[in-house]
C-alpha cells in the first residue's frame, strides 16, 4: 500500500519535472525494496507525510527502509483526541524520523506514559500511585 | 466515579508526590507487545542483550531474553504469571541470570532459580553466581588423575571414572541409570565430594524418592538436589543443569571435589527444543534448533579437574541420557557420546535377565578414567574384562556345541563367576576392599567351585565375615590402596578360608 502510494508520488514528481536525474535514481531504488541512507527530497516528504499518519507495521518497515526510524510508543488510559494526538505528533516528528504509536491501556488509570529508546516517562496515575507506595513502604 | 469525585484525590496524590525525592530513572524500560505461550516480545528498548533478565512490571515476574534484534527482543518467562499480558513495561538493570550459591545449600532442594522448594526455612549466606559460565581454560585445568569411586564393581574395575571426569550414563527406559548415578553419590559419603543432583523433567513423586533414599542414607549431609518438574516451564528445565553446574562450580573453585549428575539430557533437549520453537528458531534434525550440541557442550565443558594452582577442585559431571530401543545412533545420544569423555551403556536384556547394574561391558568405555585408577583396583580387575569377553563369545558358540572341552568349561565357569561378582543391589555400593575382594576371588578362580545359583549368597557371607576377620588387611587395602605381594598373600589366604 505505501508502495502504490510512493510510486504515484514518484510518477507525479516525474511528470512534474521537479526531480533531479539523482533523486530519480534513488526513488527508483526505493521502489525496488532497495535501502537508502540519505533521503533525498522527494523520499523526505514521503516520509514526513507517513510519520503524520496513523502507526502502522508497514510504515515503520518503510521509513527503517529509507533512512531509519524512531519509534516512540505512547501509552494513555483512554483514546485522546484528534487534536491531543496531532500536538503529540508534532512535538516528536521530526524530518520524518520519529513514528509515534499510540497504544490504549486503560489500567493506567489516567495520564500517560511514554516509552522511547530503552526510557520511559511515566505520568499515568497508576505510576504515581505506585511510586507514591515504593517511597512509603 | 465521576470525574469530579476524582479531582480531590487526584490532587492529593499530586500534592504528596511533591514530597517524594526526584531519582534517576536507572533502569531501562521497554513495552510488552505480544505474551504468547510464556514467550514475550518486548519493544522500545534497544541494546538488550541475550541472557539478560528482564522485570515485568505490575506481574511479578521476570523474563530470560533468549533473542534480540533492533528494537528489542523475545524473552522467556521465568516465572508462570497470568498477569503477563502485553502493554505492561518491561524493566531491565542489566542483570543476567544468576543462582545463589553456597554451603547453606547443602541438604537442600532448591529449584533452578536458587528458590528452596523442600518447605524449609529460606536461603541464608548465599553469594550469586551467573547461571551461565565459561568453562575453565586449557592452562586452568590439570590432567584427571584421582578416582572417583562409584561403589559399583563393574564400573570401578572395568570402565573407572575420574574427578573432572564427564561419564554418560546410557540405556532405555527402566535400566537403572539413575540407580547407578545414585549410587555413585551414596558412595561419596565421607570422601569430601560434594554432590549434586540435578533432575529434569521427572516426575515430582520420583525427585521426591530420590532425595528421601539420600536422605536416608546420610547423603543429603553432601548433596544438593535441583528440581525442575516435568510441571515446571520448559524454561526452567531448561536452565536447571546450568544452575546444578554453577553450584558444583562453588565447591570446585574453593579447591573441593564435586558431583552432578544431569539426570536427564534427553529432556533437558526437549525442553530447549520446546522453547526454541516457541521462539521461532528454525527447526532442524527431530526439529531441534541448530545450537543443540552447544546446548550440551557448553554444559559439560564445565566439568573440569583444575591445576593445583587453581586449587586443585574438579567438577565430574555424570549425564543420564535415555534412549529408545537401545538405539545410541539417535540424535542426542551420539551428541552427547561425542562430547563426554566415556560412556556407561546399561542394556534392558540383561536388566531382564537379572545382571543388575546392567551394564553392558563391551561398548562401555571410559575414556581417560584409566589414569586415575587406583593401583589396587587396576591389578585386582586385570582379568576381569578379559574373562568377561571370552565368556560372552564362548557362551554363544557353547550353544551350538555338543561336548565342550575342559579348558572351554573352565573359561565358561570362570565368566559366568566374574557376572556373578558384578552383579550388585541398588543402592548398596561397595567399599573399595570389598570391590577388590570380590574381584581377587573371582578372577583368582576361588568362586569357580562355588554353584551358579549360590554365588551371590556366597559372596554376601563371604564379605561379612571378611570384615570380621580381616580388620587389618581391610584397613591396608583402604590406606595404602596398593596390591604388594603381602596384601596378594593375605587376599589368597582369605580366599582360601573362606571360600
Amino acid at each position: 500500500m505505501i508502495g502504490s502510494a510512493y510510486a504515484a508520488m514518484l510518477r507525479k514528481a516525474i511528470a512534474k519535472k521537479t526531480l533531479k536525474p539523482e533523486d530519480v535514481s534513488e526513488a527508483l531504488t526505493v521502489l525496488r525494496g532497495g535501502a537508502v541512507r540519505i533521503p533525498g527530497p522527494l523520499l523526505s516528504a514521503f516520509r514526513l507525510q507517513l510519520a503524520n499518519e496513523p502507526y502502522s507495521s508497514a510504515t515503520q518497515a518503510f521509513l527503517a527502509r529509507t533512512g531509519g526510524v524512531s519509534v516512540v510508543t505512547i501509552q494513555a488510559a483512554v483514546e485522546p483526541d484528534a487534536k491531543t494526538l496531532a500536538s503529540i505528533r508534532q512535538t516528536f516528528i521530526k524530518d520524518g524520523r520519529t513514528l509515534v504509536r499510540l497504544r490504549i491501556e486503560p489500567s493506567l488509570a489516567g495520564g500517560l506514559r511514554l516509552f522511547h529508546d530503552g526510557h520511559l516517562l511515566d505520568a499515568s496515575f497508576r505510576g504515581r500511585v505506585r511510586r507514591l507506595i515504593e517511597y512509603v513502604s | 466515579m465521576s470525574r469530579d469525585s476524582l479531582q480531590p484525590f487526584l490532587h492529593a496524590l499530586d500534592e504528596a508526590l511533591k514530597s517524594v525525592p526526584a531519582e534517576a530513572e536507572r533502569s531501562r524500560a521497554g513495552l510488552v507487545e505480544t505474551c504468547r505461550d510464556g514467550v514475550v516480545r518486548v519493544s522500545g528498548m534497544p541494546g538488550l542483550r541475550m541472557g539478560e533478565v528482564i522485570r515485568i512490571e505490575d506481574a511479578d515476574a521476570d523474563a530470560l531474553v533468549m533473542e534480540v534484534d533492533r528494537d528489542g527482543g523475545l524473552a522467556v518467562v521465568l516465572q508462570p504469571s497470568e498477569r503477563v499480558r502485553e502493554g505492561l513495561a518491561a524493566m531491565s538493570d542489566g542483570r543476567f541470570l544468576t543462582i545463589g550459591v553456597g554451603d547453606a545449600l547443602i541438604g537442600r532442594v532448591v529449584n533452578p532459580l536458587g528458590a528452596p522448594v523442600d518447605g524449609l526455612n529460606a536461603l541464608e549466606k548465599t553469594i550469586d553466581v551467573p547461571i551461565e559460565s565459561v568453562a575453565p581454560d586449557v592452562m586452568a585445568r590439570a590432567p584427571v588423575s584421582e578416582p572417583l569411586q562409584t561403589g559399583i564393581v563393574a564400573i570401578d574395575a572395568l570402565i573407572p571414572i575420574g574427578r573432572g571426569q564427564r561419564e554418560l550414563i546410557i540405556g532405555d527406559r527402566q535400566t537403572g541409570k539413575t540407580t547407578v548415578a545414585l549410587d555413585t553419590i551414596l558412595n561419596q559419603k565421607g570422601k569430601d565430594v560434594m554432590c549434586v543432583y540435578v533432575a529434569i523433567g521427572q516426575r515430582e513423586a520420583r525427585t521426591a524418592q530420590v532425595a528421601q533414599t539420600l536422605k536416608d542414607r546420610g547423603a543429603l549431609d553432601y548433596t544438593v538436589v535441583v528440581d525442575a518438574p516435568a510441571s515446571s516451564p520448559a524454561v526452567m528445565q531448561y536452565l536447571a543443569p546450568y544452575a546444578g553446574a554453577a553450584i558444583g562450580e562453588y565447591f570446585m573453585n574453593k579447591g573441593k571435589h564435586a558431583l552432578v549428575v544431569y539426570d536427564d539430557l534427553s529432556k533437558h533437549a526437549v525442553a530447549y527444543r520446546e522453547v526454541s520453537l516457541l521462539l521461532r528458531k528454525p527447526p532442524g534434525r527431530e526439529a531441534y534448533p541448530g545450537d543443540v550440541f552447544y546446548l550440551h557442550s557448553r554444559l559439560l565443558e564445565r566439568a573440569a579437574k583444575l591445576s593445583p594452582e587453581n586449587g586443585g577442585g574438579s567438577l565430574t559431571a555424570l549425564p543420564i541420557v535415555e534412549t529408545q530401543a537401545g538405539d545410541i545412533s539417535a540424535y542426542i545420544p551420539t551428541n552427547v557420546v561425542s562430547i563426554t569423555d566415556g560412556q556407561i551403556f546399561l542394556e534392558s536384556a540383561l536388566f531382564y535377565r537379572g545382571i543388575r547394574p546392567a551394564i553392558n561391558v563391551g561398548i562401555s568405555v571410559s575414556r581417560v578414567g584409566g589414569a586415575a585408577q587406583t593401583h589396587i583396583m587396576k591389578k585386582a580387575s586385570g582379568t576381569a574384562k578379559l574373562d568377561l569377553a571370552q565368556y560372552y563369545e564362548l557362551a554363544a558358540f557353547s550353544q551350538f556345541a555338543s561336548e565342550l572341552d575342559a579348558a572351554t568349561k573352565k573359561q565358561l565357569v570362570r565368566g559366568e563367576r566374574v557376572v556373578e561378582v558384578l552383579k550388585q543391589k541398588a543402592n548398596h555400593p561397595l567399599a573399595l576392599w570389598q570391590e577388590v575382594a570380590v574381584l581377587w576371588a573371582a578372577t583368582k578362580g576361588y568362586l569357580d567351585e562355588v554353584p551358579k545359583a549360590d554365588a551371590v549368597k556366597a559372596i554376601e557371607e563371604y564379605l561379612a565375615t571378611f570384615e570380621a576377620r580381616f580388620p587389618s588387611l581391610i584397613e591396608t587395602i583402604e590406606k595404602d590402596k596398593e596390591l604388594t605381594d603381602e596384601v596378594k598373600k593375605d587376599l589368597d589366604a582369605a580366599c582360601s578360608t573362606l571360600l
